[in-house]
C-alpha cells in the first residue's frame, strides 16, 4: 500500500503537467483562433 | 501514459491558454508588430505647384451680430433643418446689429501672386446683408476693384445665409464675374443667381449673373493656378445646405496655407485630407478663416482634442476668425497655439483674432 504523501504528490504532479499541457495547447489553439478571426473579418470586407 | 497527467487540470490550463494565446495575438499584433502587419498608408499626393506670396484680408467676418436674434429665427422657424430660403432672418430692430439689422457677412479677399509675378485677385463669400456688404467693399477697395473687373474670379466657398445671401452687393459692381460654386448647391442658390429674390427670407437679388458659374466636384483637388486649388467636401450642413469647399495654397519656402469659409468639413478632416492628397500636406503652415469650432460660443470637452489635434499638422499660423468662437480663440491660445492677433475694430468685438479690415501676409 503507497504512502498517503506518495498518493497525493503523485497526484498533484499529475494536475501541474496537466495544467501545463492544457496551456501550451491552448495557446497554440488561441493564436489560430485569432488569425482565424483575422482571415474571416479580411474575407467579410 | 493515459494517466500522467489530469484530464480535468488539462482542460482548465487549455481554457485559460486559449484565452490568453487569442488575446495575446491580438494584443501583440495591434501593437508590437502593428507595423509590420498593417499594410503601408498610400498617399495619392498631387503636386498643386507653388506660389510666391499670399495675402489675405478679413473683408467681413462677422455674420451677425445678435446670437440670441439669429438662434431665436432659426428655433421659430422650426429648428437647425429648415430651409434656409423659407426662414424670415430678423433684418430690424436688432440694437447691437448694423442699421437695426442682425445680418452681417462673411468675405475674404485675396491675393495670391504666381511664380511669373501675376497677382490673382480672389473675391471669396459675398456675405448676407447687402447694405453691410456694399460698406464694407467700399472701406476696403473691393467695390473698386470689382468695378475695374480687376478681380479675376468668386469663389462662393458653400451656400449658407452669410456666406451668399449679399450676392447683390458683389453682382452690382461686377455682374459677370466668374464664380465657382461647390457640388451640392441647390436650385434655390443657382435662381438666386439669376436674379430670383426668396423675400420671405429676405434674401434679395435684383441683378442677375451673366458670368460663368463652374460647379466644382469632390472626386478631386480642383488646381485652379499653379500653387493655388480648391478642395470641395461632400458634407451635409445645417438648414439645408450641402457642400463646402476651401482653397489650398502653396506658398514658396513657406508651404501649404489653408483658407477656408466655414470649414463645416471639420478642421481635422480638412487638414487630413489635403496631408493626404497635396504634396507636402504632412506639413500645414498656416490654416485661415472660420473653423467652425464654438459659433455660439459653447464648449464641449471633446472640442479640446481639435484643439491638440492643430499640434500634428505643425501648423505655424493660424488666422482663424467668424465660427471659430472667441472662446476657441482663447483656448488655443492657453493651449501656446498660434492664434494671429487682430485689431476689433469694423464691429469685430475683440481683437483675440484676425477681424475686419486685418490681414495675413505670408510670404
Amino acid at each position: 500500500m503507497a504512502d498517503e504523501r506518495e498518493v497525493r504528490g503523485t497526484a498533484e504532479a499529475k494536475e501541474t503537467k496537466g495544467m501545463g499541457s492544457g496551456v501550451i495547447v491552448g495557446v497554440i489553439v488561441g493564436i489560430g483562433l485569432f488569425m482565424l478571426t483575422v482571415q474571416f473579418l479580411y474575407m467579410a470586407k | 501514459m493515459k494517466d500522467d497527467f489530469s484530464r480535468r487540470s488539462f482542460i482548465k490550463g487549455m481554457a485559460a491558454g486559449t484565452l490568453a494565446g487569442y488575446f495575446g495575438a491580438a494584443g501583440l499584433s495591434s501593437t508590437v508588430f502593428k507595423n509590420q502587419l498593417l499594410p503601408e498608408e498610400k498617399l495619392n499626393q498631387v503636386d498643386i505647384g507653388e506660389i510666391k506670396a499670399l495675402k489675405i484680408k478679413v473683408v467681413s467676418e462677422t455674420s451677425w451680430y445678435d446670437n440670441n436674434v439669429f438662434l431665436n429665427d432659426v428655433k421659430g422657424a422650426g429648428g437647425l433643418l429648415v430651409n434656409q430660403y423659407t426662414i424670415p432672418w430678423t433684418n430690424e430692430g436688432v440694437k447691437a446689429g448694423y442699421q437695426g439689422s442682425n445680418l452681417g457677412g462673411f468675405s475674404t479677399y485675396i491675393e495670391a501672386t504666381l511664380m511669373d509675378g501675376k497677382v490673382m485677385k480672389i473675391h471669396m463669400d459675398t456675405g448676407w446683408n447687402s447694405a453691410w456688404m456694399e460698406k464694407r467693399f467700399r472701406e476696403e477697395g473691393i467695390a473698386e476693384k470689382l468695378a475695374k473687373k480687376e478681380i479675376d474670379f468668386m469663389v462662393q466657398t458653400h451656400e449658407h445665409i452669410d456666406h451668399f445671401f449679399g450676392l447683390e452687393a458683389t453682382l452690382k459692381f461686377y455682374p459677370d464675374i466668374p464664380i465657382y460654386v461647390p457640388k451640392g448647391f441647390y436650385q434655390e442658390g443657382f435662381d438666386f443667381l439669376k436674379g430670383k429674390s426668396f423675400p420671405v427670407a429676405n434674401a434679395i437679388n435684383n441683378i442677375s449673373h451673366r458670368g460663368k458659374v463652374t460647379v466644382l466636384d469632390s472626386s478631386k483637388v480642383n488646381i485652379l493656378y499653379p500653387g493655388i486649388a480648391l478642395m470641395t467636401f461632400d458634407v451635409p450642413i445645417i438648414l439645408r445646405v450641402f457642400g463646402e469647399q476651401a482653397f489650398v495654397f502653396n506658398v514658396k519656402d513657406k508651404g501649404l496655407v489653408l483658407v477656408t469659409g466655414c470649414c463645416h468639413q471639420g478642421i481635422i478632416s480638412y487638414m487630413e485630407e489635403v496631408r493626404k492628397k497635396v504634396k507636402g500636406g504632412e506639413k500645414i503652415y498656416a490654416v485661415q478663416g472660420g473653423l467652425h469650432i464654438s459659433p455660439f460660443e459653447d464648449w464641449d470637452p471633446q472640442y479640446d482634442d481639435l484643439i491638440l489635434a492643430f499640434n500634428k499638422y505643425g501648423v505655424q499660423k493660424i488666422g482663424c476668425n467668424h465660427c471659430t468662437g472667441f472662446i476657441t480663440a482663447e483656448k488655443m491660445i492657453k493651449a501656446g497655439l498660434p492664434v494671429v492677433k487682430g485689431t476689433a475694430r469694423s464691429m469685430t468685438k475683440r481683437d483675440i483674432y484676425l477681424g475686419n479690415g486685418d490681414e495675413l501676409v505670408i510670404a
